[in-house]
């Protein structure tokens, strides 16, 4: 397969060192480099990675790199994104897409006009689960799909730590649980059922942690055009003392199959002394992750189109966005 | 020794079944008349009851302490306000009434013949819900702040009224009611607003309202501010009736599910029986709580009051659904 090098525009998400590790173990991949507008995170990855490194966006666009991983602060992902693809690289974005409709819309033009490609990261489709069952609804074997229930649920990240602060910060997350885990069910629900919403309802509140400016519990609800409905539990409900991250739950009701997905279910009960009585969970499953990046670096290697888009990565992002907008009205919003 | 409670069970369905058998199991109380539409006779005749196939016959034929309805929701008031006319106690299954209007009637017959109506919110007598909240009140996650629970299975297949929205209010006001009842208590506040969203599927030969999730917003400062509640009956027959809750403070989580733990399970060739041996349950519980509250003159621990805020907030959902907006409860009759 074709050698694909790749840029890292930062390492502010947290997922950025666990895509690096897949990216590493990749034959055909070669690491460019990296920017990271914050010292102390850019210094810890020179260390622990030994990587070329670039002093901004638009440095790490004129690099060599063929694409450009942008896995920074959600409302820069545009900033960096578009430098990326003027500068004719692909662009593989995390998710949110961006954290406003016109950024994201102004993404997927620039990649269009400049003919480049643009991925949007949701690895929760390329997980076995996820991918079983949209072949057995694409094939009908589970019938009409008549309603979703899901949950996305997760722990905060931690606001004490000054480089994963900012995913509980408003000004440069755009928003809090709803924004981080309603995207992920969201791009699933669209991808199963292409159903169309006509109205959303959301709620966005700050219940658990006192020291944020942003949402950490909420449910969204979704009326569809064919008097089907859903719901989505993103909340950041798991406390510190939880024995993982979260959960990608999803209750599929089909008329001739109810599906069940518990997505990271597949864990080892490990009580270590050395954590001093919190059991620990420890996943033997699938890697999500280093699936989707094998398809997407496939996809550039071969010149296929991207399987999850800039659209989709809009789609999904206006589902949490008309939940905002529900919150702040009181009521339900039209799509 | 006191002579035991007359009891009269109206309904002799799924649920009148549990309740007779919890009656007879009650050694304070004893079930002498039984009205049911159902041929079901081999059954009523080893409770030793009078089998009475005309509910207006019995009320009038019989004298009893209490009575105990398991009929349709919408027949509650109509069996009910006659039980109260006739001074007797009146033990009501969940939902209270299809219309909130019933319920009060019931209620104000109630509160002026100084009979007691009891309600049959199982949830709140049930040893794992109980234990949640004695944990929750104990401190162990801190301020409770949002509970989310979870109940679905295939659609009930013992009796059809369930598929007409008129009688039965659709899964809203017969399924989701429990877990809406139960997170109010927990809040010990009514909801300010009610919002819902369901399928409607085709249920029987209807389409109605299925798969329901309803959320529950409280206005308070301290206390459990978010609820939400999903309960289906859209579920193929193979599902195993499932449900599920999570309780999340500014200190922890509280969860647990159904089908849960169970201390012995049997397995026969044909069948699975998990048995909760050593404590009573829900059904049992508040049956024995009714007969206690007839003879100690206590109020029941879930009362008229808690029916009627219980029916409101499923109506309210109901109402919520069919119009995509928001119901401030408060306003909502």
């Amino acid at each position: 397969m074709k050698n694909v090098s790749i840029g890292i525009a930062s390492f502010a998400h947290i997922h950025a060192s666990s895509y690096l590790n897949v990216l590493k173990c990749m034959d055909n991949v070669n690491i460019a480099g990296f920017c990271d507008l914050d010292e102390g995170r850019a210094e810890r990855i020179r260390n622990e990675f030994n990587l070329p490194f670039f002093a901004d966006y638009d440095a790490l666009a004129r690099s060599d790199a063929d694409v450009i991983l942008v896995t920074n602060e959600n409302v820069r992902h545009v900033d960096a994104a578009i430098a990326a693809l003027e500068n004719g690289k692909d662009v593989i974005v995390e998710k949110p897409i961006a954290t406003r409709l016109d950024d994201a819309q102004r993404m997927i033009d620039v990649a269009r006009d400049s003919g480049r490609k643009l991925f949007q990261c949701y690895p929760c489709r390329f997980h076995p689960s996820a991918r079983k069952a949209k072949d057995l609804i694409a094939s009908g074997d589970a019938g009409d799909i008549q309603g979703i229930t899901a949950t996305n649920h997760g722990c905060m990240p931690d606001h004490e730590n000054q480089e994963t602060a900012w995913f509980s910060t408003k000004e440069l997350a755009g928003g809090g649980a709803v924004m981080d885990h309603a995207t992920h069910s969201a791009d699933l629900i669209f991808w199963f059922t292409d159903w169309i919403p006509v109205s959303v309802f959301g709620i966005a509140k700050r219940l658990f942690h006192g020291d944020i400016d942003c949402d950490d519990a909420g449910m969204v609800l979704m009326n569809f055009e064919n008097g089907f409905a859903a719901s989505i539990d993103p909340s950041w409900s798991r406390p510190v003392s939880f024995p993982t991250w979260g959960d990608l739950t999803m209750i599929i009701y089909g008329t001739k199959m109810t599906i069940t997905i518990d997505m990271f279910n597949q864990n080892l009960d490990v009580y270590s002394n050395s954590s001093k009585k919190i059991a620990t969970w420890q996943s033997f499953g699938s890697d999500a992750d280093k699936q989707m990046l094998e398809s997407y670096i496939s996809a550039i290697a071969n010149d296929t189109e991207p399987p999850v888009t800039g659209t989709d990565g809009y789609k999904a992002l206006k589902v949490a966005l008309k939940a905002y907008e529900s919150n702040d009205k009181g009521t339900f919003v039209i799509w | 020794m006191m002579d035991p409670l007359k009891i009269g069970l109206f309904g002799f369905g799924f649920m009148g079944k549990i309740h007779a058998l919890n009656v007879k199991n009650n050694p304070d109380a004893q079930l002498t008349a039984v009205f049911s539409i159902e041929k079901d006779r081999p059954d009523i005749e080893q409770i030793g009851a009078t089998f009475y196939d005309d509910w207006h016959e019995m009320i009038a034929a019989e004298t009893f302490d209490a009575v105990i309805i398991a009929t349709p929701t919408f027949t509650h008031a109509e069996i009910g306000l006659a039980a109260i006319n006739k001074g007797w106690h009146v033990f009501l299954e969940k939902p209270m009434e299809r219309t909130l209007d019933n319920c009060q009637l019931l209620n104000d017959a109630a509160e002026k013949r100084q009979v007691f109506l009891g309600i049959g919110h199982v949830l709140r007598f049930d040893d794992e819900y109980l234990a949640i909240k004695e944990s929750i009140v104990s401190g162990t996650i801190g301020n409770p702040k949002m509970v989310r629970c979870t109940r679905h299975g295939p659609p009930p297949g013992w009796s059809t009224w369930f598929f007409d929205e008129e009688k039965s209010g659709t899964v809203i006001l017969d399924l989701t009611i429990h877990d809406l009842d139960y997170i109010c208590w927990l809040a010990g506040t009514a909801p300010k607003r009610v919002t819902a969203a369901a399928s409607s599927i085709l249920l029987g030969k209807n389409n109605m309202f299925g798969i329901s999730h309803v959320v529950l917003d409280f206005e308070v400062s301290n206390g459990i501010e978010l609820g939400f509640a999903e309960a289906s009956w859209g579920a193929t027959s193979s599902y195993p009736f499932s449900t599920s809750i999570e309780v999340t403070g500014t200190d922890g989580m509280i969860s647990s599910q159904i089908p849960g733990k169970h201390p012995i399970e049997l397995f026969t060739e044909n069948d699975r029986t998990a048995m909760n041996l050593f404590s009573k349950d829900g059904y049992a519980n508040e049956i024995d709580d009714f007969m206690t509250s007839i003879r100690s003159g206590q109020q029941p621990k879930v009362s008229g009051t808690d029916g009627i805020l219980a029916v409101k907030v499923c109506l309210a959902a109901l109402e919520s659904a069919k119009s995509q907006e928001t119901i401030d409860l408060e306003g909502f009759a």
